[in-house]
């Protein structure tokens, strides 16, 4: 009888041992997963703070190609409301610049992917194959990553 | 051990997911996207491109850029799908020397369409290794549910050629359902309804006992997200036409700027009933340049995309029909790709099956992330450990089904702790007195969604007292509630003036039957105009109240200094307030709350200016000044 009694006490024990192994494991796992996801959380913001600026920055570029295609197509640029003009596009590099934005060169340089997506092949007498010879809309870089590639032209 | 990296091999767009601390993630690619383009070129220098880079040079070196290769791979060259994109591949295709499959030439060499799929997975495997700092070898990959047995061994090969260890090919829709978690059901019938970019797919699932078997498959391999924009890019060729007698279809430049603030519209109308399409300097004739600017509603754009989305909805009929179903018999219903984020879609979606889709997962990731689950689940098990993500099975995490608060002045339900929240948890918040010289309080308990305490469950009730008297507001009452693993709240309310505290303790906030849930949920939603009202008669009437208050203190401080007819005007304006206040109307309320507060400002400007003329008067006499203040 005490026989039986002890090793349904000591079965019991192994039970709870296991278990307890089991919990202890559970709240250990817990506990290094809440630290490893606050330090994922906090890079985390950081990229979705990026991420929110290259959303905004882009919608601005693209305001940019309107005062690019507008100065392509103005008809007098000796007037004072032309030049007024072109310093509110001024005023928009700035801002941009200052968020660190810069715009991508293309024009005469060779095709790279990297930076450039081409639209169009041209023929081009006296440019070498593979030479961007017309730039459709500005590409930009933001804090030296490209955001938006340039979209161009290029000899065939 | 590794982490097995679950992977969505698509037409047009590639996605990886990992699962890390239980949760399931998409993994960025090295330019920081969380899809890959599946394109594949070979530069002219020689270079092999993946990716984006690729895509972007496609113009320059059309017949060296490989795309959509999964419509070829594991696929005989007489294939009639083979015969019918050779004529329209700018690539060359040709029959295998050694077989019947298909072969691509990139440069200068022939490679097998697995080959060139392993080109993509390469650069998934590498960007992947470098995003989580480790070596990334096992894998599970997706392919649609209707691949036959050489497109799924040709998929493996593809993945074994790019350096993983390929676990297993699983169905893009199983992948699905598995990340909803859909395989944990029992004897469920589910749809996948899968809009992409460009092809659509719907799959019927029966999940049995851990098995998910697919019951049969459709769709159209050529209707996607791209037939939306077209359809808008037309409507914009034919407005501008109508206005302008300019055809915009015939500039390429500018056609291409419509297909991208096309794209951008239908995007926004998902969110937005109106969007704007203006393209300043679109183009230019004789008379000078021209811009485009219209306003598209989203039923505008609805009625333009409907036929498209009625297709898809009949072909879903038609599969379910296949699979021996009636609409009836689903269970479940999941949405895939980016076109399911249109309200159209999921409204019509919704309508045929008469239930609510899950979409929460975002439907361009959730076949990855239903890849990965598989994978761990896979880990897991060679591991001889349970996969992570799934640690309830021996710690409970429960979470509260409905949102526990108190009711406050107005009849109120202030939320404290909010529904679903895991527990373990608690909340403390302090609350004031309604009344001046109020000893004590009544703490009522309650659960539910409403915003007015009678409209959700009393949990129960105590009383807080022995609050010395003091005027409304000042008392600070700190309620806590703290509510332990097994769902037993404890409410307690401390003055934090006195000390003295008072609480009570609630079992079963957790034991709500799911049907009470349901009911309760649904009916928050049902009232949520009804409940709006409410909320600003209870407001108003709080306001009122204020305003009725100071008006009595105004009288109190100041009724000397007040002439006897103002008095009377404010007396007559604030009783008119009072008997207002107790009414239904709304309006009447702001009226009067309105004309109660002017003429508590032109008495106050009045106490102020013979205030002011009183210190004119005694301007340089420093002790009058020093009593006036006191006074105050």
């Amino acid at each position: 009888m005490e026989k039986k009694k002890k090793s349904s006490v000591s079965k019991k024990l192994e039970e709870c041992e296991k278990e307890k192994e089991e919990y202890l494991y559970g709240w250990k796992k817990a506990k290094a997963d809440l630290i490893n996801y606050k330090k994922e959380e906090a890079s985390r913001a950081e990229s979705l703070l990026k991420e929110k600026k290259r959303g905004i920055i882009l919608r601005v570029v693209s305001v940019m190609d309107s005062f690019d295609r507008a100065v392509e197509e103005a008809e007098r640029k000796e007037d004072s409301f032309y030049e007024g003009f072109l310093n509110i596009k001024k005023q928009m590099e700035d801002v941009l610049k200052k968020e660190g934005v810069e715009a991508i060169s293309s024009l005469g340089e060779e095709f790279d992917p990297s930076f450039h997506e081409v639209v169009e092949m041209i023929e081009k007498e006296g440019v070498e194959s593979g030479t961007v010879v017309e730039e459709v809309q500005k590409g930009y870089k933001m804090d030296g990553e490209l955001i938006r590639p340039s979209k161009v032209k290029v000899a065939l | 051990m590794g982490k097995t990296i679950g992977i969505d091999l698509g037409t047009t767009f590639s996605a990886m997911a990992i699962v890390a601390s239980g949760e399931p993630k998409i993994i960025e690619n090295k330019e920081g996207s969380r899809t890959t383009p599946s394109v594949v070129a070979m530069s002219k220098k020689g270079e092999r491109l993946i990716g984006t880079i690729a895509r972007r040079q496609q113009v320059t070196n059309p017949e060296n850029t490989i795309f959509a290769t999964k419509r070829l791979i594991g696929r005989r060259f007489d294939d009639p799908v083979v015969q019918k994109s050779k004529n329209n591949l700018p690539y060359h295709i040709r029959k295998e020397e050694k077989g019947e499959g298909v072969e691509i030439q990139l440069g200068d060499k022939w490679y097998k369409t697995a080959e060139v799929s392993a080109m993509i997975l390469q650069k998934l495997k590498k960007d992947a290794e470098e995003k989580l700092g480790e070596k990334v070898t096992d894998a599970v990959i997706t392919c649609p549910a209707y691949f036959d047995d050489s497109q799924r061994k040709e998929t493996k090969v593809a993945g074994e050629i790019a350096g993983f260890n390929v676990e297993r090919v699983i169905n893009e829709p199983t992948a699905a359902a598995l990340a909803y978690g859909l395989n944990r059901r029992k004897d469920e019938q589910i749809v996948v309804y899968d809009f992409g970019g460009g092809t659509f797919d719907v799959s019927v699932l029966d999940v049995g006992d851990d098995t998910i078997e697919v019951k049969s498959t459709g769709g159209d391999s050529y209707l996607g997200g791209e037939d939306f924009d077209e359809e808008i890019v037309s409507w914009l060729i034919e407005q501008f036409k109508h206005d302008n007698g300019i055809d915009l279809g015939k500039d390429r430049l500018a056609l291409q700027r419509l297909k991208e603030e096309a794209e951008k519209a239908k995007k926004e109308l998902s969110t937005t009933m109106e969007t704007e399409i203006n393209i300043p300097f679109v183009t230019s004739d004789e008379s000078g340049p021209r811009h485009l600017n219209y306003s598209l509603s989203r039923s505008k754009f609805e009625s333009l995309v409907e036929k498209h989305i009625d297709r898809s909805i009949e072909i879903t009929k038609q599969v379910i029909e296949d699979a021996g179903l009636k609409v009836e018999d689903i269970d479940e219903v999941v949405l895939v790709g980016g076109q399911t984020r249109i309200p159209k879609i999921h409204e019509k979606v919704s309508n045929v099956f008469g239930k609510e889709p899950n979409k929460e997962i975002n439907p361009d990731e959730v076949v990855a992330i239903g890849a990965a689950i598989q994978g761990e689940i896979l880990s897991a098990k060679k591991e001889g450990r349970k996969p992570e993500g799934e640690m309830k099975d021996i710690l409970l995490i429960d979470v509260i089904p409905l949102s526990l608060g108190i009711e406050t002045l107005g009849g109120r339900n202030t939320v404290l702790i909010e529904k679903n929240s895991a527990i373990p948890a608690s909340k403390t918040e302090v609350f004031s007195t309604a009344t001046d010289n109020q000893t004590q309080v009544q703490i009522n308990v309650l659960q539910g969604e409403r915003p007015m305490a009678s409209d959700n469950k009393s949990l129960g009730t105590f009383v807080l007292d022995g609050i010395p008297p003091s005027p409304k507001g000042v008392p600070q009452i700190e309620v806590t509630f703290d509510i332990d693993a097994s769902g037993i709240l404890n409410v307690s309310a401390k003055d934090k003036g006195t000390g003295k505290s008072q609480s009570i303790r609630i079992e079963g906030s957790v034991g709500v039957s799911d049907e009470e849930v349901e009911r309760m949920k649904k009916e928050a939603e049902e009232h949520a105009e009804e409940d709006k009202k409410k909320e600003e008669l209870v407001d108003l009437r709080n306001q009122a109240e204020q305003v009725v208050y100071s008006a009595e203190n105004t009288l109190k401080e100041h009724g000397e200094k007040i002439s006897s007819e103002k008095k009377e005007e404010l007396e007559k304006a604030k009783s008119e307030l009072q008997e207002a206040k107790d009414g239904e109307d709304t309006q009447n309320i702001k009226e009067k709350i309105e004309q109660l507060s002017t003429k508590m400002q032109e008495i106050g400007s009045s106490i102020y200016e013979d205030k002011g003329e009183g210190e004119k008067g005694d301007g340089e006499n420093k002790a009058a000044e020093d009593g006036d203040y006191e006074e105050k």
